[in-house]
């Protein structure tokens, strides 16, 4: 062992005294060493910190799970916490829920900030639509798994969000600060106020405005999206195209509305099926059979007494089956 | 304005990170029973004090960040850590950007050892990940003492580079704003 050495073999010396692998006269030699000098001192003391530090980055993950149960009531009584709502404490399956919507509590509680400083914020919404408000006062509708990103205050006098999935946006008009929206290589600025992202697959990506009007950029292709065009991204072959989505299922998921414009029953279930998340099949003819009906908010069992109604179909439920038997309609 | 809304958030955050901060204090202080009380005691203080701190980070790593801190004045008292510590967390207080990010600076460890030629690699693993003893690594790999060590100091290099400066200067007082008259007790 030499400590009159250079700083990298005293380093590995302290290391293995830390790890108490030094024989007795060693750890002697040690000891003395860093009485010698305030230097000694503060190197001893450095790489003891970066020993307890580099041990606790590394393992902090693999330990056994303690019984969180037993200490969180034991915490409960020392600190005289009340707890809001009688919880099944012992229940795996209410823990296994806390664990996967705490991923936006925690975020959420995160959430406060120190006024001057810049913060991540990351916005989630795990198991339902969730509704949210910027600081800049625009709405924001997640569909189920998106989640939103920015930087709490906005930096360089843009309004710059990171959104995985779908959402659907509300955007307050500033002046002078232009809302970003960014998709991973795509960006949407937007020039107007209410727009839908919808992201079916990893390579297309659709925008459809409401109101106002975005420009939507990937690489080299630039489009602005005027009020009522949907205009839908292909990333593999680099194509912009508009596409109709009159019916509105893009965004049934937001906006709960589906339009039909003397559309054939065919199409009518086709859609019903896939906003409702359902399997009505059709049986016996459906010539010259079309609808033309606003669906608004309007409960699946409603949508199917409308169209059995209309169309003089007989509907049979058979438990999560429904049939729709009709004679045509010429 | 208090950090939680309600005890059920606070109750929600203290299931989620129990068992890990519980592991990552028993790392610094070695004692189960301490890491324990360490972490309840920071949980406490959190809970107590929380319409008076002010988390200028995620409340993951604030919570890291005061478990750290209150193994390291446990230490203290134990006279284990001496004062050089208590110098280095002053200056950091200065500091206010950085915070203990746990799965950044992890991602890090990971990197600097995918850096390592795969030998010295695999000395440093034997040694760190299963505390296996300087001789013991000699033997299972067939190389003398004398070459674990030198591998040893030069792995050690390395991950000071890479950790040292993100380490040295991020302390847990970076991460909170406490009132001066819970900054007196510290």
């Amino acid at each position: 062992m030499n400590l009159d050495s250079n700083d990298i073999e005293i380093e590995e010396v302290l290391y293995r005294y830390f790890r108490k692998e030094l024989s007795a006269d060693e750890v002697m030699d040690v000891e003395s060493w860093v009485e010698n000098s305030p230097e000694n001192k503060r190197v001893f003391d450095e790489a003891q910190l970066m020993f307890l530090d580099m041990k606790g980055i590394s393992y902090y993950k693999s330990l056994d799970v303690q019984d969180v149960d037993q200490s969180w009531e034991k915490f409960k009584k020392e600190n005289n916490v009340r707890s809001m709502h009688q919880a099944p404490t012992s229940s795996i399956s209410l823990l296994r829920y806390a664990a996967s919507i705490v991923a936006v509590i925690g975020v959420a509680i995160g959430v406060y900030f120190y006024q001057t400083q810049v913060e991540e914020v990351t916005i989630a919404s795990v198991t339902e639509v969730r509704e949210l408000t910027l600081p800049d006062g625009s709405l924001i509708s997640l569909n189920e798994g998106a989640s939103i990103e920015y930087q709490e205050p906005f930096q360089n006098n843009e309004r710059r969000v990171t959104l995985t999935g779908d959402a659907y946006f509300e955007v307050a008009k500033i002046d002078n600060q232009p809302f970003v929206v960014e998709i991973g290589d795509v960006e949407v600025r937007v020039l107007g106020t209410k727009f839908l992202i919808d992201r079916p697959d990893d390579n297309s990506l659709s925008v459809q405005v409401d109101e106002g009007s975005v420009l939507m950029s990937y690489n080299d292709l630039h489009q602005i999206v005027e009020t009522g065009q949907t205009l839908s991204l292909d990333m593999e072959e680099e194509q912009l195209v508009e596409i109709e989505d009159e019916i509105g299922l893009t965004s049934f998921w937001k906006t709960r509305r589906l339009v039909f414009n003397v559309t054939s029953i065919e199409d009518v279930v086709n859609i019903v099926n896939q906003a409702y998340e359902t399997s009505i099949v059709l049986e016996g003819s459906t010539e010259g059979c079309s609808l033309t009906v606003t669906f608004d908010n309007e409960s699946f069992d409603n949508v199917l007494e409308i169209i059995s109604s209309t169309l003089n179909y007989e509907l049979i439920e058979d438990g999560a089956s429904y049939t729709l038997k009709g004679n045509g309609c010429q | 304005m208090s950090l939680f809304q309600d005890s059920t958030q606070f109750e929600l955050a203290y299931r989620q990170h129990f068992s890990m901060l519980v592991g990552f204090a028993f790392q610094y202080v070695e004692d189960s029973d301490v890491a324990e009380d360490v972490v309840q005691e920071v949980f406490s203080n959190l809970w107590n004090q929380s319409d008076q701190l002010e988390v200028r980070t995620n409340i993951k790593s604030y919570l890291f960040g005061a478990v750290r801190n209150a193994c390291l004045n446990h230490l203290r008292h134990l006279k284990v850590v001496e004062s050089h510590a208590q110098v280095t967390m002053q200056v950091e207080e200065s500091d206010q950007t950085t915070f203990m990010e746990m799965d950044e600076l992890q991602k890090k460890l990971e990197a600097a050892l995918d850096q390592l030629p795969e030998k010295r690699r695999q000395i440093f693993e034997l040694s760190r990940f299963e505390e296996k003893k300087y001789h013991e690594i000699a033997e299972e790999l067939d190389i003398s003492i004398k070459t674990v060590e030198t591998q040893m100091s030069r792995a050690l290099k390395v991950m000071r580079e890479v950790l040292g400066s993100y380490l040295m200067y991020l302390i847990l007082f970076s991460l909170i704003l406490l009132l001066e008259s819970c900054r007196g007790k510290i």
